[in-house]
Parts: C-alpha cells; sequence; structure tokens
C-alpha cells in the first residue's frame, strides 16, 4: 500500500493547459523546389480555447482546442514552359523548334490566407510521472530548451534547479483537423497566376499565338503544378502531404506535453516539515514509486516513502 | 497578396515581317541537305558574308541519320553522319541572315555540293515557319514556281469553367505547331499551289530540281485577333465606319 496519496482536481490539469495557450508557438518556414514550381510556406499558428476532461478509462482528453493562424503564407512559383513553333518530322527528316521566347520567364505569389482557415486540436492522453535528476537532466529539444526558459525566467513555472518527480500529459492520441482550403482561395490563386501570367504575355499576335499553342493559362498552370480539377483540393493536399506541417504540429504538441511542460511536480526529497523560527532543521523524505492515475473526477497520485 | 514576376525575353526574329528564302537563311526557315554519297566533306557557315564556322563532315556507317545545326548558337567541332544522313540548318534566334556551302572532298579535290546562297540542290528540303497569320506568296522564277500558302491564326481556347472541366474525362484537344505539310517543287509546277496551314506550323518545300525559293507575305494580311480587342480592363464596342451622310436633300 503506498505511503502518500494525493488527489487532485481538473483545475491542475487546466492551469497546465494555460501554460500552454499561453505559450504554444508553432513557427516554420520552408521552401520547395519542384523543378517548375516551386513551393514554400510561412506560417506561425497558437493554441486557443480548449476544455479538459477526465474519463473513466485512465486518460486525461483535451477537446476544443483551436488552432489560430497568425500567419498562413504560401509562396507559388511556376516557371513558364517554353512555347515553341515548328517542329515535328517529314518522313525520316525532323525539323527543328523555335521558342518565342527564351531566358526562364516566371512568376510567384504569396497569399496569406490565415483569416481564412481554422482547424481544431483534440488530445487524449495519460499521466505518467517521470524522474527529473537535476545532474543528469533528460536531452530536450531547441523548441522545449527555449520554452523552459521563457517560462522560468517570467515566473510561470518553477526553475527545474532539483531532483523531483514530474508529472506529464503523455499524448496516446493528437486530432489535428486537416487543411482543408475552401473552393474560394482555389480560385483566388488560380486568378492570380492567370493574371500574372497573362501580363507576361506581349499582346496581339504574340499572345494569340501563345495562348493557341499553350492552350489557355489556365491549362498550363494545371499541368505545371500537375493538379487536376480543383485547386482548393490540390492546396490542401500540398498542405497536408508535401508540406506535412500537420505532422510537425502534432510532433511539437506531443513533445510540449509529454517532455516539455508537466502538469505537476513533487520534489524529492520532498519537504513533510519546514525549518522552524526556533532553529530545527526542515524535515524531508525520499519519494519512490510514484504512480499517477485519472478516474472521472479527479487525478489521483501515490507514492511510496523511504530510501 | 504579394507577388513578383520575372518578365519574358522575346525572341523578336521570330515575328518579324520579312520575306523568307534559302538564299539567305534566318530565323524560322530551315534547310535540309541529304547526302546521298559517303565521304568526306567539309561545311562552312557565313554570317553576314563572315564566316562564322568550318568543320569536317564524315558520312559512313555509324553516324547518325540527321544532326541540325542551329547557326544562332554554339557548334560541334565534327559531324558524323550515316550514309544517306542529313545536316539541318537553321537559326533559332536572332535577326543575322546566314548561308551555308558544303564542300566534297576527294584526294585533293574539293567539289562544291551546296552552296545556299545560289540556291537549294535537287533533292534537298527547304522550310519555312510562318507565324503572322495573312496569305504569303511562294516564287521561284527559274521553275515558274507561283503559289499561295494561306495561315490562319488557330483558336484560342477559352477558359473551362470548373464544372465544364469536373465533367471532362479526357484532356482538351491542343493546337500543334508539329505537324508540318509537305510541297514538292518540281519544274515548272508546285504542288499543291495552295496550302493552308495554322501559325506557327512549317511548310516543307521538297525539291526535285534545283530551286531557288522565296516565300513573301503579301500586304492584305488581316489584322491580329487581339488588336481590335479593348485593352485590358476595359469595355469597348465597334460600331461600322460612319458613312458621308446625305448628299441629296429630301
Amino acid at each position: 500500500m503506498a505511503h502518500m496519496t494525493v488527489a487532485a482536481r481538473e483545475t491542475v490539469v487546466q492551469r497546465a493547459m494555460k501554460v500552454l495557450t499561453d505559450n504554444f508557438v508553432f513557427e516554420k518556414s520552408d521552401d520547395q523546389d519542384h523543378g517548375a514550381l516551386t513551393t514554400g510556406y510561412t506560417v506561425k499558428c497558437h493554441l486557443e480555447g480548449g476544455t479538459i476532461d477526465f474519463r473513466a478509462d485512465n486518460t486525461v482528453e483535451i477537446k476544443e482546442l483551436d488552432l489560430k493562424w497568425d500567419t498562413l503564407e504560401v509562396r507559388l512559383g511556376l516557371d513558364i514552359p517554353a512555347v515553341c513553333v515548328g517542329g515535328g518530322c517529314l518522313g525520316p527528316f525532323c525539323l527543328p523548334r523555335t521558342c518565342i521566347f527564351d531566358g526562364d520567364p516566371d512568376v510567384s505569389i504569396a497569399p496569406d490566407f490565415a483569416a481564412l482557415v481554422a482547424q481544431e486540436v483534440s488530445i487524449i492522453g495519460r499521466v505518467i510521472p517521470r524522474y527529473f535528476d537535476v545532474d543528469n537532466p533528460p536531452a530536450l529539444n531547441a523548441l522545449c530548451q527555449l520554452v523552459r526558459n521563457q517560462l522560468v525566467a517570467n515566473g510561470t513555472i518553477e526553475p527545474f534547479d532539483r531532483d523531483e518527480w514530474q508529472l506529464f500529459l503523455d499524448p496516446e492520441t493528437i486530432d489535428l483537423d486537416l487543411f482543408d482550403f475552401p473552393d474560394i482561395i482555389g480560385d483566388l490563386i488560380e486568378d492570380s497566376l492567370t493574371e500574372l501570367v497573362e501580363d507576361l504575355i506581349p499582346g496581339g499576335v504574340v499572345r494569340d499565338l501563345i495562348l493557341a499553342i499553350i492552350g489557355g493559362v489556365g491549362d498550363v498552370i494545371r499541368a505545371v503544378l500537375d493538379i487536376g480539377d480543383d485547386f482548393d483540393e490540390w492546396l490542401s493536399d500540398i498542405f497536408n502531404i508535401s508540406f506535412g506541417l500537420g505532422d510537425f504540429i502534432l510532433t511539437a504538441l506531443a513533445d510540449f506535453l509529454g517532455h516539455c511542460i508537466p502538469v505537476f511536480r513533487l520534489p524529492d526529497p520532498f519537504e513533510i516539515m519546514p525549518a522552524t523560527p526556533q532553529g530545527l532543521i526542515p524535515v524531508a523524505v525520499p519519494i519512490r514509486n510514484v504512480v499517477a492515475r485519472v478516474d472521472a473526477t479527479e487525478l489521483v497520485v501515490q507514492a511510496d516513502i523511504g530510501a | 497578396m504579394r507577388f513578383q514576376k520575372k518578365p519574358i525575353l522575346l525572341n523578336r526574329a521570330i515575328f518579324i515581317r520579312r520575306p523568307l528564302q534559302a538564299t539567305a537563311l534566318t530565323t524560322l526557315t530551315t534547310l535540309i541537305h541529304r547526302f546521298p554519297a559517303e565521304g568526306t566533306y567539309e561545311v562552312f557557315i557565313r554570317r553576314e558574308g563572315s564566316l562564322i564556322h568550318r568543320a569536317p563532315v564524315q558520312v559512313a556507317d555509324g553516324g547518325v541519320f540527321q544532326i541540325n545545326i542551329d547557326m544562332a548558337g554554339a557548334f560541334d567541332s565534327t559531324y558524323a553522319l550515316a550514309p544517306t544522313g542529313a545536316l539541318g540548318f537553321f537559326a533559332g534566334s536572332g535577326e543575322a541572315a546566314y548561308t551555308v556551302t558544303i564542300d566534297r572532298i576527294t584526294g585533293k579535290e574539293r567539289a562544291t555540293v551546296l552552296d545556299s546562297a545560289a540556291g537549294i540542290p535537287a533533292g534537298d528540303l527547304f522550310a519555312v515557319t510562318l507565324v503572322r497569320p495573312g496569305r504569303y506568296r511562294v516564287t521561284d522564277p527559274a521553275n515558274k514556281i507561283d503559289g499561295i500558302i494561306h495561315v490562319d491564326m488557330p483558336v484560342v481556347e477559352k477558359r473551362e469553367p470548373r464544372e465544364a472541366r469536373a465533367a471532362r474525362t479526357a484532356p482538351r484537344a491542343r493546337f500543334r505547331t508539329d505537324l508540318p505539310t509537305a510541297v514538292t517543287i518540281g519544274r515548272g509546277e508546285m504542288k499543291p499551289k495552295e496550302v493552308k496551314i495554322l501559325a506557327g506550323q512549317t511548310v516543307v518545300f521538297e525539291c526535285a530540281v534545283a530551286s531557288s525559293l522565296r516565300v513573301e507575305p503579301l500586304d492584305d494580311a488581316p489584322k491580329a485577333h487581339s488588336a481590335d480587342a479593348a485593352p485590358r480592363g476595359k469595355l469597348r464596342r465597334t460600331f461600322g465606319k460612319a458613312g458621308s451622310g446625305d448628299t441629296t436633300k429630301g
């Protein structure tokens, strides 16, 4: 039987979640070159809201956590393919092609869709204890270390300067809505790219001929981007798959909750009697065998006392 | 939204309105010279009269069937052709005129087998790619050739609405420039005498006799479609020309 039992209500985890929503910021930028197409993004998001639910199966659920985008800029650049006249073969002889423009004309746009995209996160995890040895601390990733340092510096959390038991909400599942760009965004991008490409082409015979050869700017853009019918679906796919932003966010959240900021900390040794003005020294006992469990109403932490 | 664009550098030589002829090879013309006999040859290329390239040509087994040489580009130092192979001469860009001479070398003897400044030898091909719509006249006084090429502007596809795109199961048919039209030049005849092509396509003259072809635009070329179109962002309605008004009372 455990020597010590501590019970805590949802407010303990709520405090941890407030630390999460106040301090979790995901920021990333990348560019990818796919030959005729370049894609890139600069994104920054934070979390808002969220409710906590202790569940009877020993898990904690955080739901209705809104992922709010401060910046959701996507960069698309197109190299316009060569447009040539002539060519073809007559019997065994083949004719050269002559290209209407040389150089490497290209266009790019960088719209920011932060205000138009909303996503929600839900997390189910277990509360697990980990021992923190101040002389041999676990390796943390750079982002986590940065967040910890900031939170300690601004007094949000106690410094990590002693041996202690730390309880983390270790995620078992995190669900994040897939990027789903509405039709209007697809149309906006296609219209912008079309207008830019058309502006590059001189008027008169040149324009008519180029447009006849390439079969319309929209078709060229589709061919270069290798997309089917819907721009918005393609855009959603590159965010969900090519960029893999969702994975980055889920990993960052899992690290933040599971390894970075504990929901509860128990010093080891644990002081059971403080020092007195009369000169008695404090009494502290070592804590061992910490176990945490959750039921529908509370978080229960049990531990043994002794060496 | 931020935009960036790197402008198009137009190959303006394509759109210059001028006669095209084998005696002065320019952008949009191609001369294909056949090598019916194996042996050693030497090719000379001149730009506006100045020699810019000279290289040996070996015609023997193991060579390739055809090499196209861009006279406005970089040159190879030697060419190896298969028997019955051919060299194609064209200018990919620029406004200069070129001439080509090819000598056959047998021992210490040289014999000129091609002098493009003088004309096209029998058996060679001369190709013109016509870009501006309108009518072109084909002439060769020595062979009493007088023909016509009609060049129409291909239809510019309208942008498809989303629903139409979604309903389509196959890609839209595209206008193709790589479908050349063959014309035979014989003594006193051009077959067919009239040719219709679309802008950007090529007419290839197969010269059964030595000839000196010239293809020149006629002045009745129609205006380009877009010339009458409203500028971007403007609404334009075109009315018939005003008459001279009433000339008699009552």
